[in-house]
């Protein structure tokens, strides 16, 4: 047996963490919560954790038949039905995500204000004329919230509470996935710039990673390369083409 | 229906309101005059008559508008508020305060209007919301769409001075409400044929492809999270990741992954919850086994090493 001692910097952070409501990838020691997978997908670029608390929950496929059938849809069928089959792709995963805090309007005569100022968390208050005014009220909120405000405000606030058909577990493992899928293109060092879905390389990339199938890349500029880029932010760059003559034959695509 | 709009001193003032239903088109337009002198009364006689049109010819039926969500929504709801009681009008916003959907219902009538482009032409696609023109969304489904483009002179107060371009913009508003009527009547058609669903039922895109998922391909039960386990879970719950590492390249390649959260969806998804615990240092755990989400401390050092062990056989 053998010990390999390797050296691996983290040059390129790949785990994101929730910072004063945005989402950064930090270096350095934080605490957070993740699906086990990508777990298991950052520990080989360099990260290690220390075990808090766990969820653990049993597998299921649920969406394969879906998501293929709309895919050979998409890929097969031009006008609406292309359209039907990319929206209904994109468009299922993010239900699950939803937020179990709602919001709810209704319309008040000015003297039954009080009553509901005094019972209900209030978003904003519009007034529609003398008599009418329009109120944004929250809903479903957390009850140990509302436990809290109630307790320590001597307040009687009523809180409508609803189920809201959701399993944000669910949404989490699908971006998480996602992200999953993208590191060894931000890794590989000749990444320049990366987003949600794609990459601007300074490498060619290996024709084992292109082809038709569902995630699977697909080279944008079919064969073309980019003279000059610039990437002045996030989902913010521009770039020249070189002409046709000065690009590589495109390389043969995996079937 | 449509709502067209002037600028008087920096406020959108709405000047006409066309309707198309299955059987009858109609365009209702403020009077030039009254705008002028006394624009409440103005205003109020443009909606009353509208309202009076939809009371008698739209019991029972959706109304999709389309801007419902923006400007339009707005317009609507205050003049509903304005005419009828407070009991009378219901609505539901999403938590950006933009109308979905408004409901008028007086005894047994029953009016709702709801948001073309929230239900049909918005694309929302990974992180990014695409919304599609009407125009586009023509296109799209292969209908005429609207022939006349936009006049930057119908936004102004002296559309009214000229009779021939109050004409055309009379004919240019109509062309919105025949192009959504038409873009929404296919939409009808094709999802009552091909997946047994009425779009007049639902509320987004979103909605629509839960209700074609779970009424064709779900094959069990997918378990509604607790409140509690729901606050933790939702910390794991990120968008996509997007970085710039350089400001200029030269000579690159753009490469982009065909449906990348679709691809995602066909992995295995956390299903039943089995439990939860917690560690304390020591703890035995591995990784390896566990499938779920965890709470840990990272340790990502910046430029640090760490040590690979290999085990292989000689």
């Amino acid at each position: 047996m053998i010990e390999h001692r390797a050296t691996v910097n983290v040059k390129i952070p790949i785990l994101p963490c929730k910072h004063n409501g945005k989402t950064i990838f930090p270096t350095g020691i934080w605490i957070g919560t993740y699906f086990s997978e990508e777990l298991k997908a950052v520990q080989k670029y360099g990260y290690t954790f220390k075990f808090i608390e766990g969820y653990e929950f049993s597998k299921m496929d649920l969406f394969s038949d879906y998501v293929r059938n709309f895919y050979e849809q998409k890929r097969n069928s031009t006008g609406p039905k292309r359209f039907i089959a990319k929206m209904h792709l994109n468009q299922l995963y993010g239900i699950f995500g939803r937020k179990h805090d709602l919001l709810e309007t209704v319309n008040i005569y000015k003297k039954d204000f009080e009553k509901f100022i005094s019972s209900r968390i209030i978003k904003s208050i519009i007034p529609i004329n003398d008599r009418i005014i329009a109120l944004l009220m929250y809903k479903n909120i957390n009850e140990d919230i509302i436990d809290k405000l109630n307790t320590e405000l001597d307040m009687n606030l009523s809180n409508y509470q609803y189920l809201v058909n959701a399993n944000v577990a669910i949404a989490s493992a699908v971006t998480s996935y996602a992200r999953i899928q993208m590191i060894p293109f931000k890794v590989d060092g000749s990444c320049v710039y990366s987003d949600t879905d794609s990459t601007f390389t300074t490498k060619r990339l290996d024709s084992i990673y292109l082809g038709d199938d569902l995630g699977f890349m697909k080279d944008e500029l079919n064969g073309l390369r980019i003279k000059e880029a610039y990437f002045l932010g996030v989902k913010k760059y521009g770039y020249k083409l070189l002409p046709d003559a000065q690009s590589l034959p495109p390389l043969q695509r995996q079937q | 229906m449509d709502i067209e709009t002037i600028d008087i001193k920096g406020i959108e003032i709405p000047i006409s309101i066309s309707i198309k239903t299955k059987n009858k088109t109609e365009i209702f337009i403020i009077n030039g005059e009254k705008l002028l002198n006394d624009l409440n009364t103005a205003l109020k006689d443009l909606w009353d008559n509208f309202f009076y049109f939809i009371l008698k010819n739209c019991n029972k039926d959706v109304i999709f508008v389309h801007n419902l969500g923006n400007f339009d929504g707005f317009f609507i709801y205050k003049a509903l508020s304005n005419r009828f009681k407070p009991e009378e009008i219901s609505c539901l916003i999403d938590n950006h305060n933009k109308f979905i959907q408004i409901t008028l219902s007086i005894e047994k009538l029953k009016i709702v209007f709801k948001d073309s482009s929230l239900a049909f032409a918005r694309l929302r696609a990974k992180d990014r919301i695409f919304p599609v023109s009407l125009n586009d969304l023509c296109n799209i489904l292969s209908l005429p769409g609207k022939t006349n483009s936009y006049n930057p002179e119908y936004h102004k107060i002296s559309l009214f001075n000229n009779e021939q371009l109050l004409q055309e913009f009379k004919n240019y508003s109509l062309q919105d409400s025949f192009a959504l009527f038409d873009c929404i009547s296919k939409l009808q058609e094709m999802y009552l044929r091909d997946y047994q669903v009425d779009i007049c039922s639902i509320l987004s895109t979103s909605t629509l492809s839960l209700k074609i998922f779970r009424s064709k391909y779900l094959k069990v039960n997918i378990p509604i999270l607790k409140r509690r386990d729901d606050n933790f879970i939702r910390n794991s719950y990120f968008g996509g990741a997007t970085d710039y590492y350089q400001l200029k390249a030269t000579n690159i390649f753009y490469y982009d992954v065909n449906s990348l959260y679709p691809f995602a969806m066909c992995k295995p998804m956390p299903y039943e919850f089995i439990r939860k615990f917690t560690l304390k240092e020591g703890d035995n755990f591995n990784l390896d086994n566990f499938f779920g989400f965890l709470k840990v401390e990272v340790n990502c050092p910046s430029l640090a090493s760490i040590v690979l062990l290999l085990l292989q056989k000689q």
